[in-house]
């Protein structure tokens, strides 16, 4: 442990937990036997000694085990985002997808949590026990609370993986979740897609590690406390915000405890289920673990700031009064992630001005943090490692920062809700800020905890700009998908030439990110070996945290390490003028800004809560969502029932009244020249939209909006938008308008020259729905196939339980290449919904033609409702390993024959 | 403006640096949200909050420049 200047209370004040005359109870004494045992073996193995730091206090040896681990867990994290976005660049690029869609969700699902609990959440609470021991100059205590709260974050992990067969191998229960899980999605007896109750078990290990370390933290920060009254000093700023975290804690990981208990009583004692409540009390977590991690970096910038500035925080006062705010706020804006959802309009605006009013001790901070700079001579400034990643982390934050009130704006969330500009505000907070951060603070602490320098600088400064470089990357390629209006976790792509090239962006950045990493994993290893000795006897925290900082400076011109007196010849009320004003300018824009949109922000949220007033001549629409289709209901001027389909004039109204079962799921329609229709289906409550089909007559795509379970990619609608009454046009003015901007508009081919090939997700020519075709009225043909290659365990149409190589295709040819699937024409008729031009049953393995003599109108083809699939490989679902049953619909299309 | 002493005024101290991270990190982020304005569709939900950050970041950096160095 380093000896710290800040100390009030000499260690020897404090007294251990056990005094030497008192034994610790039995339980304890074991463990500490056995500890000491093992200890002592894997000590004689020089690699462990040195790793895991076994010669040392209990205190480092944790410390060191506990950032060992979340860099585990970053690699294992980092490998699932190289496994999911190499499909994606592969299926985008036209190539084979070697895993299945359980496989390709479970990685992003799995992705998301190691990252930010395996990672970023385990070494917050390795580097902030580490400083509030060593700041406060405390005696570390509680060894085992300690090693218990250790070992139940990483076994949450762990049992969030799921199970895994070995013989025979399957390790398909991998959790395809989300990890922002949105309840009832995963829950038995609620959902299709039933995910293992270890999933539940780990987010309980989870919360119960994170609250007992909370525990252990503020056992010491009140042994401090109570030895202070008489002589109280203030507390550094970044123990403020490390404080601010112990508060948040709680109030974050609780409600996480409450929504997981409560899946659990749904999962396995029939407990009635109210998705809807149930999300917004997630929610409180999902949205307060962002900020608990934020403040890894903003309490890191505020203790390396005044360190190697050597002058202490611009403004304590501003400081604490961003700290406070952090504290009242955060817990109360989770419900910004459920703008689109039918929830209070009042609700949502008081969120919205909430989540602008949280903007106010960001401003606070990072200003504060800048001007604790100004007036610091470049002479007295290293840019080593420390400085490098502080610079970073504050300048990513700042764009992390300023994307925030984007997001948080109701109208604005209509248009990129789940998009990907939703993971470029994350990222650029993850890694360039919150990341960036982290390592800063592990620059400045390897030493300390090792007793030996940096071995490299240049990989030292190497890991810092592969890392900003691939960063900024990353963000900047998620951007523009998102500008594109990309869904997040889009697996399944439309095959856009840009869009392809920012998905090969993306992946080189996110290669360029991992570089980055290995050379910092590699500069560690290193270290441990063969850096040279590094002693901080003698110094003070902040001179030992700049004798570290210097070994990752890649010149020889150091600045001097120890502390100086600082004289204060500003003062107070100069340095705080300029906070208030800074602070007041924020306020009064951010009222201008809320008072803009608030008609829009409560327009837009009663639209979703309530039927509006339907004009004259409306379509009366009805959806059900089954977690991967629509069931259509529609009355009006166009009567029918469709699956995934809602057809209307050009221009008519469309009234809206969506219900959903089995997980919340979103209707999104980006036409993006004339409106985005965007809202979110909570099972067991009802949302509503009143909207004008777009102008031109034409075949719109309509993605599912919220993540619900593996086939998410297949679940597209199409909006079939019919042309008044009269001839039929041809699509020549919706292809030359670009179909409005709607991305997701499927393809369109002319029939007679279409050939339809099946791939191995059960899409025609990769896209979903299939292209549309198009043909002059009269006699009309096109030609698809299905090839036996595209059958397997990841292809719904064949519904076979095996993980055996080709057993699906081989039930294909047990079935003469016949499923009971009906594939053909079917016509939709305004007056009387579809009626059958031809079908037979779906032929595999042969390149067929599909033929009918058609009259001008609108026509589906392929199979046109859902296929039950139960994806079960080894036969091993159940309750006790997960169940993954969907509807799917993918090997279809319209067929628009004009005039 | 404060009287400003030859490290602050200096183009290269450390907080000149910064500030140029800064304005960097905020033109980015501003080029990012702005690229939704040329959608025509899109403009009117981006045009408030879009234009509330510029002002935001031009009084970041002229309170930074006119405030009273930390010493």
């Amino acid at each position: 442990m380093v000896e710290s200047d800040r100390s009030a209370v000499p260690a020897e004040d404090y007294r251990d937990t056990y005094p030497g005359f008192q034994r610790p109870p039995a339980l304890v004494q074991t463990l500490n036997d056995t500890e000491e045992a093992i200890r002592q073996r894997l000590a004689r193995l020089r690699l462990f000694d040195r790793i895991f730091l076994l010669h040392r206090d209990w205190m480092t040896r944790i410390t060191m085990l506990m950032i060992i681990l979340s860099v585990f867990w970053g690699a294992v994290g980092a490998f699932d985002i190289f496994g999911f976005q190499s499909q994606v660049v592969g299926l985008a690029t036209g190539g084979p997808v070697e895993l299945s869609n359980q496989e390709i969700y479970s990685s992003l699902t799995l992705h998301g949590i190691r990252m930010l609990f395996g990672f970023a959440q385990q070494l917050e609470m390795a580097f902030f026990g580490f400083l509030l021991v060593n700041v406060l100059g405390l005696t570390p205590r509680y060894k085992w609370r300690l090693y218990t709260s250790v070992a139940l974050i990483n076994l949450s992990i762990i049992l969030i993986e799921g199970p895994i067969y070995l013989v025979p191998f399957n390790d398909n229960y991998f959790p395809a979740v989300g990890w922002y899980f949105l309840s009832p999605l995963g829950v038995a007896n609620d959902s299709l897609y039933v995910v293992s109750p270890l999933w539940f078990l780990g987010w309980l290990a989870l919360a119960s590690s994170v609250l007992l370390w909370t525990w252990w933290m503020v056992s010491h920060f009140m042994v401090w406390y109570r030895a202070q009254p008489a002589n109280y000093r203030r507390l550094p700023v970044f123990v403020l915000f490390i404080l601010v975290t112990l508060v948040l804690i709680p109030l974050t990981y609780v409600p996480l405890l409450v929504s997981t208990v409560w899946d659990l009583g749904a999962y396995f004692g029939n407990w009635a289920m109210n998705p809807l409540a149930n999300q917004v009390i997630f929610w409180m977590f999902g949205h307060g673990i962002v900020y608990i991690l934020f403040l890894l970096p903003i309490a890191g910038l505020y203790l390396l700031f005044p360190i190697l500035a050597r002058r202490p925080p611009y403004s304590y006062r501003w400081a604490f009064v961003a700290a406070v705010m952090f504290v009242l706020l955060t817990p109360l804006l989770g419900l910004h992630h459920l703008y689109l959802a039918p929830i209070p309009s009042w609700s949502v605006w008081l969120t919205m001005a909430l989540s602008f009013l949280i903007i106010i001790p960001s401003a606070i901070t990072f200003f504060s943090l800048w001007m604790t700079l100004k007036g610091v001579p470049r002479s007295q400034w290293e840019w080593n490692a420390v400085a490098l990643f502080a610079l970073l982390a504050f300048a990513g934050s700042i764009l992390g920062g300023l994307s925030g009130p984007v997001v948080a704006t109701v109208p604005w969330d209509v248009d990129l809700h789940n998009s990907f500009f939703v993971l470029s505000h994350f990222h650029a907070l993850t890694i360039l800020s919150i990341t960036a951060g982290g390592f800063a603070l592990a620059y400045a602490f390897f030493p300390i905890l090792t007793g030996r320098s940096w071995y490299s600088s240049r990989l030292a400064l190497g890991h810092f700009l592969l890392t900003a470089v691939g960063g900024v990357g990353v963000v900047l390629a998620m951007d523009d998908l998102g500008s594109l209006g990309v869904l997040r976790r889009s697996f399944i792509l439309p095959m856009l030439p840009q869009l392809t090239e920012y998905q090969l962006l993306l992946f080189g950045s996110i290669i360029v990110v991992l570089l980055g990493q290995l050379l910092f994993v590699l500069n560690g290893f290193l270290t441990v070996f063969w850096g040279s000795l590094f002693s901080s006897s003698g110094l003070s925290f902040d001179e030992a945290v700049r004798q570290a900082a210097q070994s990752t400076c890649p010149t020889h011109r150091h600045v001097p390490i120890e502390d100086r007196p600082f004289a204060r010849r500003v003062s107070r009320a100069r340095r705080e003028r300029v906070e208030q004003l800074w602070v007041g300018t924020v306020a009064i824009l951010l009222i201008v800004v809320l008072a803009m949109y608030t008609p829009a922000v409560l327009s837009t949220s009663n639209a979703i809560g309530s039927a509006g007033t339907a004009p004259p001549g409306t379509e009366f629409v009805v959806l059900s969502g089954q977690q991967y289709y629509w069931t259509v209901g529609e009355s009006g001027r166009v009567n029918g029932t469709f699956d995934n389909v809602v057809v209307a004039y050009a221009g008519q109204w469309i009234n809206v009244n969506a219900t959903a079962v089995g997980a919340t799921q979103g209707f999104y329609l980006p036409v993006r020249d004339e409106q985005v229709v965007n809202f979110q289906v909570v099972p067991g409550s009802e949302s509503h939209a009143l909207f004008q089909a777009p102008s031109d007559p034409g075949v719109y795509g309509a993605p599912d909006s919220e993540y619900d379970g593996p086939w998410f990619g297949q679940d597209v609608t199409a909006l079939i938008v019919l042309p008044a009454p009269g001839p039929f046009p041809t699509l020549a003015p919706f292809q030359s308008s670009g179909g409005g901007g709607d991305i997701y508009n499927p393809p369109i081919y002319a029939s007679a020259t279409a050939d339809l090939v099946a791939d191995s997700l059960g899409l025609f020519n990769a896209s979903v729905p299939g292209p549309t075709l198009t043909a002059s009225a009269g006699p009309v043909s096109f030609q698809w196939s299905v090839p036996l290659s595209s059958i397997g365990v990841n292809n719904y149409l064949v519904n076979v339980t095996s993980s055996a190589p080709n057993q699906q295709q081989q039930y294909v040819i047990d079935h003469n290449y016949s499923l009971p699937e009906s594939f053909g024409i079917w016509g939709i008729h305004p007056s009387a919904g579809l009626a059958s031009v031809t079908n037979s049953s779906l032929r595999i393995n042969s390149v067929e033609v599909e033929t009918a003599t058609l009259l001008p109108g609108v026509y589906l083809y392929g199979v046109i409702h859902p296929v039950d699939y139960s994806y079960d490989p080894s036969s091993d679902s159940g309750v006790t390993t997960g169940s993954d049953r969907g509807f799917v619909m993918g090997l279809w299309g319209v067929l628009w024959v004009n005039t | 403006m404060s009287a400003s002493t030859s490290s602050e005024s200096s183009w290269s101290s450390p907080f000149a640096i910064f500030g140029y991270a800064m304005v960097a990190a905020s033109a980015m982020a501003i080029a990012e949200i702005a690229y939704y304005s040329t959608d025509p569709a899109l403009s009117a939900a981006s045009l408030g909050t879009t234009g509330g950050i510029v002002v935001a970041v031009i009084a970041f950096v002229l309170f930074g420049l006119w405030g009273a160095p930390n010493e």
